[in-house]
């Protein structure tokens, strides 16, 4: 099972980000890269899973397994203005915690579960149209269909803490319905609240004979501009002029 | 001769009475033709059980905060109306009556300059008409129409703000949501979605993001039929025979 990186690597590969944006800045500058139209692209801030569920059916009117605690999410959202219709794309992952679901009753295992772990989870989707609810409001809607793809992993435990259904295990869904809205509160800063299922997000759950369950994912997310182009853009000139200055230095 | 002018005249009085009365009839018919009928198919769903998880965010000095953890309360109240011959969506109304002290992060703008520390939400409700069913109604979108409420106050160190209307900064907002269930059969229906109000503070210069994701269970209200325009209209004619075949028999008599 792979393990999601430390904090640190992941500074570390914010740097190498960063070195890499400066380089494509400077790149950018010498009129060597053509910069394509892009939309606005956005920074988990704050939030994460802080709603789910799974039922025995997509209707959830029999919810057998509830949220234990939220769970924070990193990763980027790209919502692209220029293109008719707008369009949303987004790269998410869950950080530290996993989305833990746990009987709704304690003591009441469904087919032998009482807890689902979902851990190293990626929610993914390109290009989703989005519909301006009111034109210039800065609020957007997912339009219906849409889907994303959700895979992780996934424990199953019994009430003794037992692993159950042979997990851990890889979960993959490629198309997950995905609904919910983004608020543009003002240049670069967002609210977003996206929904996974319940459609196209299922998990065989228990033992000896496994169970279909249908699961539903959602997030709100505080949402930070990404770098502005100037400050990458200075950046990479500083970095090349240190690069410089050290070269010229006997 | 004067008893005949009364005859005749008797008679010319009848005929036109006759004559308006159905020039009414006429006319009130062919105001039925012209009046579009209502709907038979439109159908009330009410609430059975449904929770709404409030998120609240704060947007202070260009940047927007998460302001305190998440909360799950249940909804009091919920009324949709739909029409699936015609793919309408044409109320949705929630309520819930939360009375949540969130406890502001301590990050937030409203914490550090101790304007409140405390968000009190007292109430959280969406109106929404005149939407459609889409995805051959598996869900609702709604394009405007919209409005969500929220009554705030707050709780800091210069005392208690009462709760009241939070005043919005723009038109309430509600995401294209899902709905599971067969609408014509009168079986349940589930419902998901997602609300936003954005409003401005009553205390200081924050403005607070207020999202509300419902996820509820409705049954179908038992149906009153309508009585239909034409049996209204067959039943005013038969009404209208009657007391005219009564008059007569008076008379004869």
């Amino acid at each position: 099972m792979t393990r999601r990186p430390p904090r640190s690597s992941r500074r570390a590969s914010a740097s190498r980000l960063l070195a890499t944006a400066s380089t494509a800045s400077a790149l950018a500058l010498s009129g060597l890269v053509a910069t394509p139209a892009q939309g606005d692209v956005f920074y988990v801030q704050d939030g994460g899973v802080d709603d789910a569920a799974a039922c025995t059916a997509p209707d959830c009117t029999t919810q057998t397994f509830d949220l234990d605690g939220p769970a924070e999410v990193f990763g980027t959202l790209e919502l692209d203005t220029t293109t008719i219709p707008p369009t949303l794309g987004f790269d998410l992952t869950l950080w530290n915690t996993p989305v833990t679901l746990v009987e709704t009753v304690a003591g009441t295992e469904d087919n032998g579960v009482a807890t689902i772990d979902f851990s190293d989870v990626a929610y993914s989707a390109a290009g989703l149209p989005v519909t301006e609810m009111i034109p210039g409001s800065g609020t957007f809607s997912i339009d219906f269909g849409a889907t994303a793809s959700v895979d992780g992993d996934q424990a199953q435990w019994d009430d003794e803490d037992l692993a159950v259904n042979g997990t851990p295990a890889f979960f993959g869904e490629p198309s997950a319905q995905v609904t919910g809205s983004c608020l543009v509160v003002a240049p670069g800063d967002a609210s977003c609240s996206l929904t996974f299922g319940t459609d196209g997000f299922a998990l065989s759950v228990g033992d000896p004979t496994p169970e279909p369950r249908s699961l539903r994912h959602t997030m709100n997310l505080v949402l930070l501009p990404e770098p502005g182009e100037g400050l990458l853009l200075v950046s990479g000139v500083l970095g090349l002029l240190v690069l410089g200055r050290r070269r010229i230095a006997p | 001769m004067r008893g005949v002018c009364a005859v005749g005249e008797r008679s010319e009085v009848k005929v036109s009475r006759h004559m308006a009365v159905t020039r009414a009839l006429l006319f009130a018919a062919a105001l039925l033709l012209v009046a579009p009928l209502p709907s038979q198919a439109m159908t009330t769903y009410t609430l059975e059980s449904g929770t709404l998880t409030l998120t609240v965010d704060e947007y202070a000095s260009g940047r927007l905060y998460r302001a305190g953890d998440t909360v799950k309360v249940a909804i009091d109240s919920a009324t949709l109306i739909f029409d699936p011959d015609t793919a309408a969506m044409t109320v949705l109304d929630i309520q819930a009556s939360p009375f949540v002290d969130l406890a502001l992060y301590s990050s937030t703008p409203s914490y550090r300059n101790d304007s409140y520390r405390t968000l009190v939400i007292d109430a959280f409700g969406v109106h929404a008409t005149d939407g459609a069913l889409v995805g051959d109604g598996a869900g609702f979108s709604f394009a405007d129409g919209v409005s969500v409420d929220a009554t705030l106050g707050g709780i800091g160190g210069y005392g208690v703000y009462p709760s009241g209307p939070a005043v919005p900064v723009m038109p309430g907002q509600l995401g294209t949501g899902s709905i599971y269930g067969d609408l014509g059969s009168g079986d349940t229906v589930t419902v998901a979605g997602v609300a936003r109000g954005f409003y401005e503070s009553s205390f200081n210069d924050s403005r607070f993001v207020v999202t509300g994701n419902f996820n509820l269970v409705a049954t179908r209200t038992a149906a009153i039929p309508e009585p239909g325009s034409v049996v209204l209209f067959l039943t005013g004619l038969g009404v209208a025979s009657l007391a005219g075949r009564s008059r007569g028999r008076g008379r004869r008599k």
